[in-house]
């Protein structure tokens, strides 16, 4: 995998609230057939960094490139028209739709996202005749079939979050930005949403990037890696080396975790 | 029942269109030209309401079509077909360029932004004097005119009012029903998630308000030539609230909500001429009761009756 080329790539990214530095001069770069974790303990800045990959708060300095291409000020949906679509902590759907509905509004969005696309009467008709289709295949994938005609709004959280990586997935990604996949779910639903991650990865040919609380999970399905703590990076490497680094142990240990127990 | 639908809706059309050459009342020809005119320019608002950006300066955009298609014909002369066309065009263009600025701008923020540009516009026409003719506007705007026969006579504008108001009608259905309604929908809750998906949320919202400037540019065309004259107080925030008004009481959810809303509330201020000064009292009223007991509008409360929801 070390061979494989440079998909997502941040150099010196910095960011400051004020006076305050939340991201400080952090710099990484993912590769293709990945599945890249960041970890960190509370306040690290994990958050902070997922928004200046997303372009949803731009950096003060530093460049983010994909694929050798410039995406620091594009703004989320100039970066997910370069094929990096991001998943929500929270469950984030379109609550008072049928999840098919949601399904197939991700996956037009996805193709509809250019306004200069939009207005292609052509792409427009033939992403209609293929919506139905990649809808159903979506819903076999996730798993969500049985629950298809069901309003998203009243489905149960882990459904609802699984629903959230299945609209993603429909928008048609090369790159999946995952905030926090497990929060909220029970150990069942950590569990399996592990393996639709690594399904992702597999099946789907989709990149991965999350950023997790959930080190357990983190140390099983990631390729590599990065603990973020007060801002910085304090490592980046493969699980194994992570859970024996000194330094590693040592900021867990300041936030009274131990690595060996979650 | 498809055929019973078709065939009411036949039967409505061509009664919408042939009354006001059997009932010769001048008054209520009067009453259901407003009626189309304000319907027009409740569906523009509706436009606003459905992205969660309020605007009060729909009163406003309205008079820019009015002086718009005023000017063209009587300074520069041209005949009122480009003048009307220019009163949509102008409207639209307005808002192409203040939208970027004011659309950033969310909640009450924008709405008061709105109310500011609506009162620039107005101190503008007050002001500049020489062109907008002050505070007693402007008279005898020529009346609308095609393929050169000059429209006179009542029923004939109640025609164009009628073919203006069904034109948004349908446009905003039509709208509504694509995947660009189903863009506009996510704008006012779900914004972060459609634009996490790729949707470009500004360039739509923005699309959306020059649409409706142009809905209201193109109203305000009309008026100046109904009228045939256009002064500032016409078209301050009022109007805009009148707009919103409709919108609550006949339901944003759908455009036939904003029809039948400018339906009820359009005639009762011509109806009872008496109880003008507490139309505002009633306004307010309404506007409390309706968004507290009845959020979905009269529309709403209907379709609720009749066991359908949640449809267009």
């Amino acid at each position: 995998m070390t061979d494989n080329p440079i998909m997502l790539e941040l150099s010196g990214v910095t960011k400051q609230f004020g006076g305050l530095t939340a991201i400080g001069d952090v710099s990484f770069s993912t590769r293709k057939g990945e599945i890249f974790g960041i970890i960190g303990p509370n306040g690290a800045g994990k958050s902070t960094l997922f928004n200046l990959i997303t372009g949803t708060y731009p950096a003060s300095k530093g460049d983010i490139t994909y694929k050798g291409e410039n995406i620091t000020k594009l703004g989320p949906e100039g970066v997910a028209a370069k094929g990096i679509v991001r998943t929500f902590q929270s469950a984030t759907v379109f609550g008072n739709k049928s999840l098919q509905e949601n399904i197939r509004l991700g996956y037009l969005f996805g193709q509809l996202s250019v306004p200069r696309r939009f207005a292609d009467r052509s792409l427009l008709s033939s992403a209609r005749a293929t919506a139905e289709t990649v809808t159903d295949d979506v819903l076999a994938f996730c798993g969500l079939a049985d629950d298809r005609e069901r309003i998203a709004g009243e489905l149960a959280y882990g459904v609802q979050k699984t629903l959230g990586v299945a609209m993603a997935i429909a928008a048609g990604p090369t790159q999946m930005l995952m905030d926090e996949p497990a929060a909220g779910l029970n150990p069942v639903e950590t569990q399996e949403m592990g393996e639709l991650i690594r399904r992702i990865r597999a099946e789907r040919g989709i990149d991965v990037v999350l950023v997790e609380h959930d080190v357990g999970m983190v140390t099983r399905i990631c390729d590599r890696i990065l603990v973020l703590d007060r801002g910085q990076v304090l490592a980046i490497d493969v699980p194994e080396a992570i859970q024996k680094h000194p330094d590693v142990i040592e900021a867990y240990l300041g936030a009274d975790i131990d690595l060996h127990q979650v | 029942m498809n055929t019973w639908k078709i065939l009411a809706g036949l039967v409505l059309a061509v009664g919408l269109v042939v009354w006001p050459f059997v009932i010769e009342n001048r008054f209520l020809i009067h009453i259901g030209t407003m009626v189309c005119m304000y319907a027009l320019l409740a569906l523009s608002m509706n436009l606003m309401l459905r992205i969660g950006q309020l605007s009060l300066a729909h009163g406003a955009l309205m008079g820019i079509g009015a002086y718009t298609s005023a000017l063209v014909m009587m300074s520069l002369g041209f005949p009122f077909v480009v003048g009307f066309l220019l009163s949509g065009i102008v409207g639209g263009l307005v808002s192409l360029i203040i939208g970027p600025i004011l659309l950033r701008i969310r909640g009450v923020y924008f709405v008061l932004l709105t109310f500011a540009f609506g009162e620039i516009v107005l101190l503008t026409f007050i002001e500049w004097v020489d062109v907008f003719g002050g505070v007693n506007g402007i008279f005898g705007v020529p009346r609308a005119q095609i393929f050169g026969y000059v429209i006179k006579d009542r029923s004939l504008s109640y025609l164009m009012a009628l073919a203006m108001a069904a034109g948004g009608f349908f446009l905003l259905r039509a709208l509504y029903r694509s995947e660009f309604g189903a863009i506009m929908e996510t704008l006012e809750d779900d914004e972060e998630l459609a634009r996490s998906l790729g949707v470009n949320a500004m360039s739509y919202r923005l699309a959306v308000f020059v649409l409706s400037g142009a809905m209201a540019g193109f109203a305000g065309g009309f008026y100046a030539s109904y009228f045939t004259f256009v002064s500032p107080g016409e078209f301050n925030f009022w109007t805009a609230v009148n707009l919103i008004v409709i919108n609550v009481l006949g339901g944003i959810a759908s455009p036939v909500g904003v029809i039948l809303g400018a339906l009820i509330l359009v005639p009762l201020p011509e109806l009872f001429r008496d109880a003008v000064q507490y139309q505002v009292l009633f306004y307010g009223l309404a506007l409390i009761v309706f968004l507290k007991f009845m959020p979905d509008g009269l529309y709403g409360l209907i379709r609720k009756m009749r066991g359908k929801r949640n449809d267009r």
